[in-house]
């Protein structure tokens, strides 16, 4: 479970996808995202299709992986069919007591299914593909422009690599003073839903007290090894851009310049 | 940015991982039953208005980059982007009101109003969201995304501002 959370939905493996700089990977993934908004036409999406499969061909990753990110949106998925084919005005198909499918609705749900189908399986690939340090280290370059407009970009990086190093001893935390609190008597499992949350107080109290005691300490330690913040910090891995990310650029150019061109030329 | 602070914001960010885990799937509507809120709350509670921003940015950062930090242990951009991501993004700002609101004065009345005002933004942001991605209309969004869990959510308010006040004042005794 939260043992293991640290590797988040990796997928390991060599490929030419894995490999790109992940500065690049993050900005074509947010790319394509908004140029799925360009796509009008139904035949725009096989555009979509090809180039995605191609950059599922190339990272080598299964495709059960992919299409896994899918399960969590199943329901919502089907709500917006079902709501989008019922509920659209037009040219009247089947109808059934107050129930009636246009022709407007069933293109409508069936378009903007694929469109919600194509956004995650698009978002998925980059975590799929990506460590999430290598991923922190791809936030906090690309956020470096922007400290002078004061965002805080190696802060936000340190801080996500704390609250990840944090969680685990949370979790653990909360099981030993659960059991501790049961121990004395407690009771977090009968009662009403107010007795239940007020059950919880004695429990989240002590926890959370604790947990800032911890980081206090830890605030002290790291002072005590001069942690000063990023200005003038030094790194083990530079992130570099190569001869592959130009052409990963290039590719995606030509994605969004064939929606534009399928959008406004095409039928 | 103080050492301190850094620290207390990503044991926020931390503490609203693990609350997220604690989710209960409802029957009737997509969105899962969790103690997100809960913890946005307490984060807006605790950390000052800034702060409190910062550690819910942080935590959809944490997700964004796969680390399965949102409910049912989900991950990544796909989440952020997909029908329930606006109640995920409307976190930061819930909570940066949330803390403005309850700073202003103590006592209960401040920071509860403050919790309900962050309640407002993430059913709004949220169902903003889900009505453009789902493409369906704000009022069965509204109906789909936030009806169901109003009493649930006052609920977890009401338990995150008991817990603020003695966790608050052994803050302060900490930072002497």
């Amino acid at each position: 479970m939260l043992r293991d959370i640290t590797i988040g939905q990796y997928v390991p493996g060599e490929s030419v996808i894995h490999r790109l700089d992940p500065r690049t990977k993050i900005l074509l993934t947010l790319i394509f995202i908004i140029s799925l908004f360009i796509i009008v036409k139904f035949s725009g999406y096989i555009i979509a299709a090809a180039f995605l499969f191609g950059v599922i061909y190339l990272s080598r990753i299964p495709i059960k992986y992919t299409v896994k990110g899918l399960r969590g949106i199943l329901i919502i998925l089907l709500i917006t069919i079902l709501i989008n084919m019922f509920m659209t005005p037009g040219r009247v198909l089947w109808s059934f007591l107050f129930l009636r499918i246009t022709y407007e609705g069933l293109t409508q749900a069936v378009f903007m299914g694929l469109r919600l189908v194509f956004l995650i399986v698009g978002t998925s690939l980059l975590t799929l593909t990506t460590p999430p340090i290598i991923m922190t280290d791809g936030i906090e370059y690309l956020l470096k422009p922007f400290r002078p407009i004061g965002v805080p970009a190696h802060e936000l990086a340190m801080m996500m690599t704390i609250a990840l190093r944090f969680i685990p001893t949370l979790m653990e935390e909360t099981d030993k003073i659960m059991k501790a609190q049961m121990a004395r008597g407690a009771d977090f499992e009968s009662g009403n839903v107010l007795n239940r949350a007020r059950s919880m107080v004695p429990l989240l109290v002590p926890l959370f007290i604790n947990a800032f005691r911890r980081a206090d300490e830890l605030a002290i330690a790291m002072e005590a090894r001069c942690y000063k913040g990023g200005e003038g910090r030094t790194r083990l891995h530079e992130l570099k851009y190569s001869p592959k990310d130009y052409i990963a650029f290039f590719m995606t150019f030509v994605m969004v310049g064939l929606f534009i061109w399928n959008r406004y030329w095409v039928w | 940015m103080k050492t301190r602070d850094l620290v207390f914001i990503a044991l926020m960010t931390a503490v609203v991982s693990v609350l997220a885990q604690i989710a209960i799937p409802l029957p009737f509507t997509p969105v899962p039953f969790t103690l997100q809120v809960f913890g946005v709350a307490l984060a807006g509670l605790l950390l000052s208005p800034g702060d409190a921003f910062l550690s819910m940015l942080v935590y959809i950062f944490l997700g964004a980059v796969g680390i399965p930090v949102f409910a049912q242990f989900e991950a990544g951009l796909a989440i952020l982007t997909g029908p329930k991501g606006g109640f995920l993004i409307s976190f930061p700002l819930a909570a940066y009101i949330i803390s403005l609101i309850a700073s202003k004065r103590g006592g209960w009345l401040f920071p509860g109003l403050g919790c309900l005002a962050g309640l407002a933004i993430i059913y709004l942001l949220g169902a903003i969201q889900l009505s453009i991605v789902a493409h369906i209309d704000m009022i069965k969004a509204l109906e789909l995304g936030t009806l169901p869990f109003i009493p649930f959510d006052v609920a977890k308010v009401i338990l995150a501002t008991l817990v603020a006040r003695p966790v608050k004042k052994a803050l302060l005794s900490l930072s002497s």
